[in-house]
């Protein structure tokens, strides 16, 4: 995917702007579904997306982007929930909205993920998500977040470690 | 390597990256005689499994573009929109009634005002601040 990214990336930079569509299309449902598990405001969500993409459309001067776009995208939209968070005091991270409930097909599966994802903090709820939903490896992630491999190696051991001993008082 | 912890940070790294013929030789002996660490396994799989499982969403918007420069607001900072409103009226006064010297002067000072606005308007938008931002 990366490849194929770079090389849209490279035609929208001289002047193809379908190649800006083609990366909209590929990458917008994932980020989406990233920050509207994390924040769990659709509407919010939807404007980050937007932002994010208007955000690299004005990487073309000096075409800055030079690995990888969807890390880039992902990066900037992380970024962009932590801001509008930040802005917005009643709208807590830790919990996912009724929004969010009522996009997910499955009731008993969101529910469940739900209880697991909003009993985590925010920085743990993000590496989740990276890792387990939309599948970075542990070096991207690394990367993403400015951390060593072996500080998100141990995070999400505990992560996990954590979610276990939930389960174990739920059951 | 004999504690359980030990081996669960095993469990949880082999979940994101391969572990050497040795550790996971070590690791499968162990899970195969530990109810606690194998409870973690599964437990850890059973997680992955749930969060893949979340549906990715779609936009419900095609891709916003910036709009073109000359349809963005312009921030003009107003002494600047008021500097440039009296320099255009003082030249265009001087034209009316101009002595050589003056005209030379008034040219000078309208060309100024014009290449002033024409930078104004290319100031950064709000994508470009946006990038800045990260
Ligand atoms: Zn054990």
């Amino acid at each position: 995917m990366e490849i194929i990214d770079l090389q849209d990336w490279q035609a929208f930079c001289h002047g193809d702007n379908s190649a800006m569509e083609r990366l909209y299309d590929r990458h917008s449902p994932a980020l989406l579904s990233f920050c509207l598990y994390l924040c769990g405001d659709r509407t919010k969500s939807e404007d980050i997306v937007q932002d994010s993409f208007m955000s690299l459309m004005a990487q073309k001067e000096g075409h800055k982007i030079t690995r990888s776009v969807r890390s880039w995208l992902f990066v900037t939209a992380r970024n962009l929930v932590y801001n509008v968070s930040r802005r917005i005091s009643h709208q807590s991270l830790d919990s996912l909205s009724e929004d969010h409930l009522a996009t997910n097909s499955n009731p008993d599966i969101s529910l469940i993920i739900d209880r697991i994802i909003s009993s985590l903090p925010a920085d743990e709820k993000e590496l989740l998500l990276l890792r387990e939903h939309q599948g970075f490896s542990v070096s991207d992630i690394a990367e993403m977040l400015n951390l060593s491999k072996e500080n998100v190696r141990i995070r999400l051991y505990r992560i996990r470690k954590r979610i276990q001993e939930k389960e174990r008082t739920l059951k | 390597m004999n504690n359980c912890e030990e081996f669960q940070k095993l469990i949880s790294v082999c979940l994101d990256e391969p572990l050497t013929t040795e550790q996971q030789n070590k690791l499968d002996v162990h899970i195969a005689q530990c109810a606690d660490c194998r409870t973690f396994q599964e437990s850890a799989i059973n997680l992955r499994g749930l969060i893949r499982s979340l549906p990715f969403q779609s936009m419900a918007q095609p891709l916003r573009r910036p709009s073109p420069w000359w349809r963005r607001k312009i921030a003009l900072p107003f002494p600047a929109v008021a500097a440039g409103i009296l320099l255009l009226a003082a030249s265009w006064l001087i034209h009316l009634s101009p002595t050589q010297f003056e005209r030379v002067e008034s040219d000078a000072e309208s060309f100024l005002v014009f290449e002033q606005i024409d930078i104004i308007k290319l100031e950064p938008v709000s994508a470009v601040k946006l990038a800045n931002g990260n």
